[in-house]
Parts: structure tokens; sequence; C-alpha cells
């Protein structure tokens, strides 16, 4: 238990070490640049196999069309109106 | 050629059996291959090639853009306004009716349609969120009381000096634009107004407001209410009912109806004055012109740019035509009407297209038109994507629509003596007054648009309930033989479909080119198809 501490420990000082060299906090600042545009690119992709998907396939008219507008339909259809003039 | 064109152009041509267009002319499908029978319901999108389909599908996401903005700026109303208003259900149609505007257009048609469109989407969803959020039925909202109601047929431009306040026309939203999306919202309402003893021979759209009004469907803002003198009986009809329902003190701006006659231009000019004494009147404000010039600018570079757009479409090389350019110009004109800057610089993009375009010697639509034709109609044109079909299946490019000719004068922006004179001949150019029943000299001016526009062909809406139009039916036939156009009467019940389905407004056309010219479809599939339960 006191061994992992210590090592721990020990890891975390040599990466502080690291860190404090300019070369190195290039480096650690160009890996975490590439580290977030893989996930921007990822998250990108996700999104535009998805809505591309939705929009080819006609998606939203078709939910729309065969589920939203029969339930509203419903709903209006079933309301009290005064229409007294 | 850049190595991006050349694997583009690869992979269109592997893809190219998926186009509806390349089906339609090999024999094997066509633009109505892929609907499912009678409901107008796709079951994919068009299939445009890669760049075409790309921008389709940029311009889709833009629109949804501009309706979570509309729902996220007013979130409790508009839900409210869904649960509400019969209406406000059928704006949910939105895609599919722009899908249906646009089919079969590639290239800068497609540009060009899809900018403009969203023009129009931006500022819609704006106003419905403005609209409902400040709705008095809803609750109200801190602008319910800065409101004006404006007859939809007075163009608002003139009530910008009133700076503090916010014109809106009454019945764009409830019943004026979406009866262009849904062609099954209108009858409900027409059926309230008939329940009442309304008899069912007027105007349909008439009886569909008539029916709004009843049905408490109008949203109630503003403490006045601006209405006009309508151009035919079943409109007066229609004002009365709606004035009697809604309750607001009123002011008719009765503006001349023969206005082409000089004579009439003080009559008209001293209306608009009138108006303005009684909105200062009535919201306790005065009258800004400094604030009136500033809109007057943006309708006058709008107009000017418009006069230029008639030029290119006099040629075969225009980018913009039919629905793109009739639809776009009745709303920008009728209700954006020079109040909103965005239409500006969309204009001023659009023509830039359309210049790029006819040095380059284009010819949209694949170079299949056939026909040149001057389109003199109404809504009934809209939801039943008219001015589309006849380009897809008939090669007739609809290259103006009478929409399209309203009022284009310049208004002064220096002299509020002369502007209010330039006012009044603008408004009296506007829907209906300026196409119908402004005196025969404006029906009879088809031939001369037809003409100065190098059509060959004019298609002449025929709506079988208006009094004012039947007299002049065979006139017109007779005038369109001496002349020398293909003329064809296209009859239609406006907003009512169960009376004159949209296929049956087809087949005058398909009638008349199968008969009289003996022509064959561009397009086969569209020739006859069941759309009857679509939107």
């Amino acid at each position: 238990m006191k061994n992992k501490k210590i090592k721990k420990l020990e890891r975390k000082l040599k990466r502080e070490a690291f860190c404090k060299s300019k070369k190195l906090r290039k480096f650690m600042i160009f890996k975490w640049l590439l580290k977030a545009t893989g996930k921007l690119l990822v998250i990108g992709l996700v999104f535009f196999v998805s809505t591309f998907a939705l929009y080819m396939f006609n998606g939203e008219n078709k939910l729309i069309y065969y589920v939203i507008r029969p339930l509203l339909n419903k709903h209006y259809d079933s309301q009290v109106r005064d229409r007294k003039i | 050629m850049k190595i991006t064109d050349k694997v583009i152009a690869s992979i269109d041509k592997k893809l190219e059996r998926f186009d509806p267009l390349w089906q339609a002319d090999h024999g094997k499908g066509g633009l109505r291959s892929r609907y499912y029978d009678k409901t107008g319901i796709a079951k994919w999108r068009e299939w445009r090639g890669v760049k075409d389909t790309l921008y389709d599908y940029s311009q889709w996401l833009n629109n949804i853009v501009s309706m979570v903005q509309m729902v996220a700026s007013a979130p409790i109303p508009c839900l409210k306004g869904f649960w509400e208003y019969r209406w406000m259900g059928s704006y949910l149609g939105t895609f599919c009716f722009i899908d249906r505007l646009y089919e079969g257009y590639r290239g800068y048609e497609l540009r060009i349609a899809h900018m403009n469109m969203h023009a129009i989407v931006q500022s819609l969803t704006k106003k419905i969120a403005l609209v409902l959020a400040n709705d008095k039925r809803l609750g109200g909202g801190p602008l319910s009381d800065r409101m004006i109601p404006v007859d939809e047929v007075l163009p608002p431009l003139f009530l910008k000096g009133f700076k503090d306040l916010i014109p809106i026309p009454l019945q764009t939203l409830p019943e004026f634009i979406i009866c262009d999306i849904d062609q099954h919202i209108e009858p409900y309402y027409i059926d309230v107004a008939e329940s009442y003893g309304l008899p069912a021979d007027v105007c349909s759209r008439c009886a569909a407001e008539t029916g709004v009004a009843i049905d408490d469907a109008f949203p109630i803002f503003g403490k006045a209410f601006l209405t006009t003198n309508m151009p035919c009986n079943a409109s007066e009809s229609t004002s009365m009912f709606q004035r009697r329902r809604i309750g607001l003190p009123d002011n008719p701006v009765t503006l001349a109806m023969i206005h082409n006659e000089p004579g009439a231009h003080p009559y008209s000019t001293q209306e608009l004055k009138n108006a303005i004494a009684f909105i200062e009147k009535e919201y306790g404000v005065k009258y800004d012109w400094d604030e009136m010039f500033r809109y007057a600018k943006e309708m006058n570079e709008q107009n000017t740019i418009e006069l230029e757009k008639w030029d290119y479409f006099k040629t075969p090389y225009s980018a913009l035509s039919g629905i793109a350019e009739t639809l776009y110009r009745l709303y920008s004109w009728a209700s954006a009407n020079g109040q909103d800057p965005y239409f500006t610089r969309n204009d001023r993009k659009v023509i830039k297209i359309m210049r790029k375009a006819y040095e380059e010697k284009y010819e949209p639509f694949g170079g299949r038109t056939r026909h040149r034709a001057f389109l003199w109609g109404p809504s009934a044109v809209y939801y039943t994507d008219f001015p589309t079909w006849t380009q897809n299946c008939w090669g007739i490019t609809i290259v103006l629509n009478m929409d399209s000719t309203m009022g284009h004068n310049m208004i002064s922006t220096d002299d509020p003596e002369q502007a209010i004179q330039d006012l009044a001949c603008f408004s009296e150019k506007a829907v209906m007054r300026h196409h119908a029943v402004g005196g025969w000299d404006n029906v009879n001016a088809v031939w001369e648009w037809a003409r100065n526009f190098n059509c060959d062909m004019v298609l002449f809406n025929d709506n079988v309930a208006c009094k004012g139009m039947n007299g002049v039916h065979a006139l017109m036939e007779e005038q369109a033989r001496d002349l020398g156009f293909h003329f064809v009467f296209i009859e239609h019940d406006l907003e009512d479909s169960r009376t004159i389905s949209r296929q049956d407004m087809r087949k005058c056309v398909n009638d008349y080119m199968q008969i009289v010219l003996g022509e064959k479809p561009v397009d086969p599939t569209l020739v006859e198809f069941d759309d009857s339960d679509a939107y």
C-alpha cells in the first residue's frame, strides 16, 4: 500500500518536471488538441450519419404524417369550441 | 477538373439510376415512383446527385434550426398554440411542402429556390413565435398592445412610421399561408362557416376566414384593427363576420378599386392619412416619417432588384422561375413588405446568382423546358405545387405569376407628402385588388404581361366560386384565340380541394397538352396520380 503511494507520487513528480520543459508542454497541448479534434470529428460524423439517414429516408415526415398528426387531429376533433354568434 | 469533381462525377454516374430525372428519361420510373399511394409521403428523398443532395440536406437542416429557434424563443406559447389551434398542427407539413415544391430542381435553380424558401421560413417562424407569445387568448404578452392587427390584403409598409408598434397581417398565419401547406385545413373552417348557413358557392377563402373567426382561431392582439375594402362581396361579408367576432375598434382603409385612373390616387392617399390618424388616436403614439423612410428604402431596393430579375425572366437563362419565384414574391411583398431587411440581403445574393447563370448561358431544369407560360393563379397553385408539376410533367416553365406583378413603384424617401402618395399607388396594386376586381384593364393586362415576358402560353386559374371572374370567362377564351396564345383555363375551388381535386386541376393541362397539342409528357409518372390524402 505504502509502495503504491510512493510510486504514484514519483510518477506525479516526474510528470510535473516533464511538463516544465517548453517542448514537452507544446507536445502535451498538441496531443490534447488532437484528441479534441478526434472527438469532434466522431461527434460530427455521428451527427451527419444520423441526420442524413433521417433526411434521406424522409423519417421526420413519416413520423409527422403517420403518428403526430393523427394524434393532434384526435385532440382537435375533441375540442369544444364556443361558436355562438 | 479538380480531383474532388472527378470523384463526385464518378459517384454521380454510379448512382444515376436513383435519380428520378434519369429514370424518367430512360423509361424506368420518374418523380412519382418514390411515393406511397395517395399520401404524398415519399419513401425516400430525391437523389439529385452528390452536390445537390448535400445542398438540399444542408437547407433542410437550416430550416430545422429556424423551427427550433422559434420553439426555443417562446416554448410555452408555442406548445399552447399547437394545443389550441388546429392550423398550428398544419405547419408540421412544412417539410413535405418544401420537398414537393422543389422536386426536379438542380444546380442554380435549387440554390435560389432554397435561399428564397429559407427567407420565408425564418420570417414566418419569428412571426409565429411573436404572435403566439402575445396572443391574448393564450394569456397575452408584453407586446400584446403594441401590435396592430391589419387585414392581409392591406400592405403594412406604411405603418412602419410607428416606431414602437408592430403591424401584423391578422389572417396570414391561420389562413393565408397555411392553406398553401395543407389542403385539408381550410375545408374544416369552411364547414364551420357553412354550418351557420353561409352559402357554399362563395369564395372559399372568404368562407374559410369566416370559419376561423367563428371557431375563435384567430390570435387576438392589439388595441385596434385596420381592415380594408376587399375586392368582392364574399370578402366584404367575411370582413363583417371578423369585425363582429374580434370586437376591436376598427378602421376600414377603403382604397380605390378602379385605381388605374389618376383621379383615384388622391382618394387612396387620404384613406392612408385617415388610417395613420386612427392608429395615432387608438394607440396614443406619433407617426415618425424618418422611421418610415428607413423601410421605404428597403422596399425600394427590393423592387429595384425585382425589376432587374424581370429582365432575366424574359430569357431562357433565368435560374429563378416557377414556385420559387412566385411564392417568394407573394410572401416578401404581401407579408414582409419592406419590414424585414433579411429579404433585401437575400435579393442581393439571388440577383448575383442570376447574373452569373445568365453569363454562363445556363439553362435551368436541364434544358427540358418546352413552353414558357404566364400564370394567372392564386393559392390553389401553391398547395398543388402546380408550377413545379407543369415543369416536371410537361416542360412548361412558369415565367411569372400574377402575384409577382404587385406594386413595384418607388416610394419617396425624403418627402412625406410625396411618400404618402407613392404609398397609396403601391397599396392599390395589392393582392386581388390588382388582379381580379381592380377593373377590366388589370385582367386584360395578362396578354401584355405574357407578350413582354416572351411567353407562348397563358395558364389562367378559374375559381369556380368567384362571381367577378366568372363573367370574363368567354372573353378571355376569345382573346386568346385572336392573339394566338396557347390558353388553358384551370378550374379550381381555391382552398376547397373537395370540389375540384388536385388531379382534376392537373387534368385541365393534361387534356390540352395531349389532345390539342399532341405532346408526350416529360415524366409519364406525373400525368395521373392520386394525392387526395396528401397535405
